[in-house]
């Protein structure tokens, strides 16, 4: 397993699923995710690997590139991890769904947390234990968008336990915006070509930022991706490919989930759950881990282009980065034995960390393990 | 056992803002009120009660309840929530609900399917797939049933969660809705020709300004945007979409008005051309709106707006021209309208039309403590009179109402009416609650967005949404307005300012110290202003007195301490009118920077989380910014405003 970094040459830009076609969709303002999606790095990624490795950049893949790389939707012996958002090569968490917290001035405090609360009769079904705030103060607090954790501040949640205001790190410290803007020249009128104006707003990252992901599967005498420069998301933007340690320093809580038979699963990366999640679902890959409750922004959308097949791929419904589903865990030895199992990159178990759902060899699916928040009134 | 249903149905903000036509706008928020009142049937039906919002007198409601008299609803009235009481078990009645709004919604569109889409199902690859799939899995419902004391929190408890998934969207997408797919189910990529033989096909029932030739839909843009033809059968009634101006109309609204006063044959003469070269469809208005029922400017008050930009009309894609016009038409239309460009009035040259509109969003701050506190019963009452009232304050500044419905507000304006508009709808809100509890504590926040005609509506919208929702309410601390200026080439400037203004001699409101601020740049006025020159120099001074790295809309800076920046722009300002006259300089400077002085300071509500220290009655600034003096530059000369600068 190596760990790769995607540095920013210059500003990047990463297109959600709308149109883009001159002359026949919108063509302003079109604005860039970020981070990028689990399958544009991970098409990044193979391509570098591929150049590296002797394709001279033009055409298909040899055939013993594509043993390893494998072809289009099939990613060969490759598995992807992440990715992850990294500020001084240390990983950043999306903001988990189950914390509560109020603007400041200058920030975001975290003040309480959601968790599974008193039984309701909704359409969810007769007795849903919806999410609710662990005490009533926290009334008046919100999940917060837009928002990072540090490491200590994930490790701090997975513990149940509220992190330090100073653990958060919003969105604009990261990353500005940059309007662009393209057209098609007429030169008889010396004026745009009419529908060939476009406009986009793109990624600049702070130096300090990168994007990181590791990559399970390669054998032992390919050359890695390190010290290279290819394009990575639209416009022909480029990113800089370097070392990075993999290493998303967050502690295990396995023995204390075991003890308590209830596990929270923070989404890491986006969970790609067919119908999403629902009260009477059963997690095979997590040993039969049952959901409870959850806390859930609306889905994310993610597509992309199918380039053998000349198509836009289909835009899935999936769950977004942070967000936090309450399992209880009727076998608990399935349980452990199945988070010890699922994820055949090393660094996937050291870090407490299981993946869920479908699409995980391309970086979906990545959860980390922590405990419940505890009620306030059991506190005291 | 008495328990309170909540139901809530959605998507609201997304389906509205995805609307590229104002068209799409009204279709958008006329649905979602049309099937929230059919749900609240349902649920009356099985033995609910309504009791959040109070729906017996409301228009909207009681036609979709059988009772039709007077005028059909013309919009929206009705929220995508709503509260019944029930006797006990609640699932049945949250079911009749459902069932009573699917059944509505499927009545919308298997009309339009059968009138404009079935015939072109040949020509589709699995259209009546991609149809089903979108019109069947759209809806997010949700509901909670609780003991009857609960005020509210089991749907926001359930809000948490969100479980709606929608199926996997293939193909190309539509460019209204852009994650859903395209009705043809072509791929472009793979030819052109199966697509636009699907399209073409389609919009051979269509007028050409239904759909225009750059448009592939799903199906859900589709039923928004074909609403009002269908309405008669899938209302039930007609909605008269002539009474929908676009955004390039509602902007144009003072513009004609003096057209039709001052050249009334001229206009006349130039829809008469227009309706020669164009389409029949030229002419969306069954009447004249907004007083501009003039005979003798003939059919010059129903034209489509664009056709009265000349740079528009000088191109195919929105003004499209019948096949034979020639290519002598677009020359001939052009120097028609130059024409009345030319042309004056007491106020001078007429001018070309301004090419900004306003669009208007608010809604009322922390209803759901309001609720808790003085009862949902009193609240619906006074939710009910400010409503009521909203078209008519509306249409009093030339404004047009798109949705009123509960204590939420979108309406289009003139740019210069907008404001006030604002303003008289804040009083009203206030005015609602005046015999209540809440007196005093029921406030309304609202964003004013004065965008280009030609940027995306969906966008204007969502910076609207933006605006209202992280500048006024979240970041001013509510009781707020924040107004925008949105070009072309991006945002211009971003106000924000609590309703009244602390001021040396007692509050004042904000709309009225921007209004005299706009008096002093009236370019037409007889004594000396504030030159546009001079108020981009006080941004770049502010800029590098407080110490901005690269001023942006909306920045507040702290002012330096150890400068009197008060003095700085007085001597500035005098400067500036001792170089364009040699007289009274003086005595006006020290009016002018009193007046730019009242609009500098950051005016925040103290009950904001993110307020560190209250600014000092007005004559002590902590933070200061110049938006509110670019917007006034803007509002008082749309035209130059236009520039990027």
């Amino acid at each position: 397993m190596i760990g790769v970094r995607l540095h920013a040459v210059d500003t990047w830009f990463f297109r959600d699923g709308t149109p883009f076609t001159a002359g026949h969709a919108p063509q302003e303002n079109v604005e860039s995710r970020f981070p990028p999606n689990p399958p544009t790095v991970a098409g990044a990624l193979r391509a570098t690997l591929a150049r590296a490795n002797g394709w001279n950049g033009v055409g298909t893949w040899s055939q013993s590139i594509c043993k390893t790389l494998g072809d289009g939707p099939d990613l060969g012996k490759l598995r992807f991890g992440g990715p992850f958002l990294l500020r001084n090569e240390a990983p950043l968490f999306p903001m988990p769904r189950h914390l509560l917290g109020k603007r400041v001035p200058g920030g975001w405090k975290p003040a309480g947390f959601l968790r599974p609360g008193s039984p309701v009769t909704c359409d969810l079904g007769d007795a849903v234990r919806l999410p609710q705030a662990t005490a009533s103060r926290d009334e008046g607090t919100e999940a917060g968008t837009g928002l990072w954790l540090t490491r200590d501040g994930m490790n701090a949640v997975l513990e149940g336990k509220c992190p330090d205001p100073g653990e958060v790190v919003p969105s604009e410290r990261l990353w500005s915006t940059e309007p662009r803007i393209g057209l098609a020249r007429d030169s008889t009128t010396r004026t745009a070509s009419e529908g060939m104006l476009y406009s986009t707003v793109h990624i600049r990252p702070r130096p300090s930022v990168s994007i990181g992901v590791g990559i399970a599967g390669l054998p032992a005498d390919w050359t890695p991706p390190f010290d290279r420069m290819n394009p990575f998301g639209g416009e022909g933007r480029l990113a800089e490919f370097r070392e990075w340690n993999a290493d998303t320093g967050l502690d295990a809580h396995r023995d204390r989930i075991i003890d308590v038979r209830k596990v929270a699963l923070v989404a890491l990366t986006p969970l790609d759950i067919e119908g999403g999640i629902r009260i009477g679902r059963v997690f095979d890959e997590l040993g039969g881990a049952r959901p409870v409750c959850a806390c859930l922004d609306r889905p994310q959308h993610i597509g992309g282009w199918d380039s053998h097949g000349h198509r836009p791929l289909s835009l899935r419904a999936v769950l977004a980065p942070g967000s936090t589903v309450f399992c209880e865990i009727p076998d608990v030895r399935r349980f452990a034995d199945a988070v010890a199992a699922n994820g055949d990159a090393e660094w996937v178990r050291q870090g407490g960390l299981a993946r869920m759902g479908r699409r995980n060899e391309w970086g979906f699916g990545l959860v980390a393990l922590g405990a419940w928040p505890v009620p306030q009134d059991e506190k005291q | 056992m008495t328990k309170r249903l909540d139901i809530s149905i959605g998507p609201v903000q997304v389906f509205v803002s995805q609307s590229r036509r104002t068209r799409d706008l009204w279709g958008s928020s006329y649905l979602l009120a049309f099937l929230s009142a059919h749900a609240m049937r349902g649920a009356k039906q099985a033995g609910g009660r309504i009791v959040q919002p109070a729906v017996d007198d409301n228009l909207l409601y009681r036609w979709v309840d059988g009772h039709r008299t007077g005028d059909p609803p013309r919009f929206g009235t009705l929220p995508n929530h709503f509260v019944a009481e029930v006797d006990g078990d609640a699932r049945p009645v949250a079911e009749a609900a459902i069932g009573s709004l699917n059944a509505a919604w499927k009545r919308v569109h298997d009309v339009v399917w059968d009138r404009f889409v079935a015939h072109a199902r040949p020509a589709g690859d699995d259209t009546e797939g991609i149809w089903k799939r979108q019109v069947e899995g759209f809806w997010e419902i949700v509901w909670t049933a609780a003991p009857s004391g609960d005020r509210g929190g089991s749907l926001a408890r359930r809000k948490h969660w969100r479980s709606h998934h929608r199926a996997d969207e293939p193909g190309d997408k539509c460019t209204v809705m852009h994650d859903l797919q395209e009705l043809s189910g072509h791929i472009r990529a793979h030819g052109r020709s199966g697509q636009d033989r699907f399209w073409q096909r389609l919009r051979s029932r269509l007028g050409s300004l239904d759909l225009r030739d750059n448009e592939q839909l799903c199906a859900i843009a589709l039923v928004k945007r074909l609403l009002p033809k269908v309405a008669l059968q899938a209302l039930g009634w007609d909605v008269d979409a002539s009474r929908w101006p676009s955004t390039v109309y509602v902007g144009a609204i003072p513009w004609m008005r003096r057209v039709v006063s001052a050249v009334p044959r001229q206009a006349a003469d130039y829809a008469a051309t227009v309706r020669r070269y164009a389409a029949a469809d030229v002419l969306p208005m069954q009447r004249p709106p907004f007083g501009l029922d003039i005979p003798a400017a003939g059919d010059f008050p129903r034209l489509d707006a664009n056709y009265l930009h000349r740079e528009l009309v000088a191109g195919e894609r929105m003004c499209p021209l019948e096949d034979g016009a020639g290519t002598g038409a677009n020359k001939k239309l052009a120097e028609q309208l130059q024409a009345i460009y030319d042309a004056g009035d007491a106020e001078g040259r007429m001018g070309p039309p301004p090419p900004f509109y306003a669009l208007l969003l608010a809604d009322g701050d922390r209803l759901g403590q309001l609720l808790t506190r003085v009862g949902g019963a009193t609240v619906s009452k006074a939710l009910r009179a400010f409503t009521d009232a909203v078209p008519k304050i509306a249409k009093k500044h030339d404004g047009v109402t798109v949705y009123a419905g509960g204590d939420d507000i979108l309406a289009m304006l003139p740019a210069p009416s907008a404001l006030a508009c604002a303003q008289a709808l804040s009083a009203a809100y206030r005015n609602a609650f005046a015999d209540t509890d809440a007196k005093g504590e029921a406030t309304l926040s609202a964003a004013a967005v004065f965008a280009h005609i030609r940027l995306p509506l969906g966008a204007v919208l969502g910076e609207a949404h933006r605006l209202l929702d992280d500048v006024a309410k979240d970041g001013n601390g509510r009781d707020s307005l924040v107004a925008a200026v949105l070009k072309p080439g991006g945002p211009h400037c971003q106000w924000v300012t609590t309703w009244t203004r602390p001021a040396p001699d007692g509050p004042t409101r904000a709309t009225d110290r921007l209004r005299d601020l706009l008096r002093h740049l009236d370019a037409n006025r007889a004594e000396p202003g504030l030159s546009a020159a001079l108020v981009y120099r006080v941004r770049d001074t502010l800029t590098r007195l407080c110490g901005w790295e690269r001023w942006r809309p909306g920045s507040w800076g702290d002012l330096p301490k150890d400068v009197d920046v008060r003095e700085l722009l007085r001597a500035d300002i005098h400067h500036s009118l001792d170089v364009r006259t040699q007289d009274s300089a003086s005595a006006c400077a020290g009016l002018l920077t009193e007046g730019v002085w009242s609009l500098l300071g950051r005016a925040r509500n103290p009950q904001a989380d993110s307020v560190v220290a209250n600014d000092n009655g007005g004559s002590v600034i902590g933070q200061a910014g110049v938006d509110a003096l670019l917007l006034a530059r803007f509002l008082a000369d749309p035209e130059q405003g236009e520039s990027n600068r």
